[in-house]
């Protein structure tokens, strides 16, 4: 950390702020919670390392879509003040009921039948387009939980030279990449170890499903963590 | 695979090489003479919940300033408060701030410097220098204008 903090200062290049601030905001102990949840949730189809990688990936352009999305909103004029604020104090404190219910329909016990859009626990788990898109909504949910201090990295530090010129709406790109990184790199290397000893045993798939189970309760572990220290 | 990864590289190559030609202007902070009788505010607002960061921020700015100005502290012309936003009693102040989140505010006469990014920078892995921003910004606020 401190090591970051001296390239944070010494830098005359936004675009290295940018990446300091992003590595920071995902080393931070506040979200690393959320990425342990990540790494497990796009590490989910083992068997796959090309699908772990892409999932990486969009888990990072999910992070992306919000923090520009905030940005831009900044840019066009909304006040830095209020949206600030009001991430502040609610971007963590719907974060845990969040994990839970995704934990939950992850673990298969209770399938819920929507009209019209059929499984919502096949949805969650399925594989496929949908997959992508289940792992971006959590890029985009998880870069909405602000907490204390990866707050004021990204709204006292990074949005005022972001909004400073239209050049500094890359900024929360770079930001965002920064804190996928990460779980790009972990997630990977766990396919990679787990691929490998999967074929040797040729257990992948029983060993997936319960690795699906094992992410489930990571959800719902993280998610009581976060009501625990959020609300009482 | 390999496409994949070089397809990768070459956009974060292309963003680096548009995001570096944005370079930070410098910094600067406006500050106004004031008149003898301003007294030196510092707020330190606050949520319910606090990282480790946020609780050392708090600590690490009121120790500089019982530090640097233990006079003018008992004498009440500077003062240190911390107060929790998300209280209803602490509204009125907040406004008066025109702060929303965590925030380390100098206040003094028409004077406001946010020191808000200093103080998550510094609070836990230097604190002397903190300090030091602390005593830059107040330091001028306290010369009465001739």
């Amino acid at each position: 950390m401190e090591f970051l903090l001296k390239i944070l200062e010494n830098t005359q290049y936004s675009a290295l702020t940018a990446l300091v601030l992003g590595l920071m905001t995902a080393i931070s102990p506040c979200p690393l919670a959320t990425n342990i949840s990540a790494i497990g949730f796009i590490s989910r189809d083992l068997g796959d390392r090309r699908r772990v990688f892409l999932n990486g990936l969009v888990y990072t352009l999910g992070r992306a879509v919000t923090y520009v999305g905030i940005a831009l909103i900044i840019y066009f004029g909304a006040s830095q003040m209020d949206i600030s604020g009001w991430f502040q104090k609610w971007g963590e404190k719907f974060l845990g009921p969040m994990l839970i219910i995704i934990g939950v329909f992850m673990l298969d016990f209770i399938n819920l039948k929507l009209p019209g859009f059929g499984s919502l626990t096949e949805k969650i788990g399925e594989k496929g387009r949908r997959s992508y898109l289940n792992t971006l909504l959590l890029g985009m949910l998880f870069a909405m939980a602000f907490c204390p201090y990866s707050a004021v990295l990204y709204f006292v530090m990074l949005i005022p030279i972001t909004v400073a010129s239209a050049d500094g709406l890359i900024l929360p790109v770079i930001f965002a990449i920064a804190t996928g990184i990460p779980v790009i790199i972990f997630a990977w290397f766990l396919a990679y170890a787990v691929g490998n000893v999967g074929k040797v045993y040729s257990r992948i798939k029983s060993f997936e499903i319960w690795f699906r189970r094992i992410v489930a309760v990571l959800f719902i572990c993280v998610g009581i963590y976060y009501i625990i220290t959020v609300f009482f | 695979m390999k496409k994949l990864v070089i397809i990768s590289v070459a956009v974060i190559a292309v963003i680096a090489f548009f995001a570096f030609r944005t370079v930070r202007g410098p910094e600067t902070i406006e500050v106004l003479p004031v008149s003898a009788g301003d007294k030196v505010e510092v707020f330190y607002f606050h949520l319910t919940r606090r990282c480790v960061t946020c609780q050392a921020v708090e600590n690490e700015s009121r120790n500089a300033i019982e530090a640097l100005y233990p006079e003018q502290v008992k004498k009440g012309n500077v003062s240190f408060t911390s107060v929790n936003i998300e209280l209803e009693e602490s509204k009125a102040v907040a406004e008066r701030c025109k702060v929303t989140g965590q925030t380390l505010l100098v206040l003094s006469g028409d004077v406001r410097v946010d020191l808000t990014d200093k103080g998550f920078m510094y609070a836990t892995t230097s604190p002397e220098k903190l300090k030091a921003e602390i005593k830059k910004t107040i330091d001028p606020l306290l010369i009465p204008v001739k």
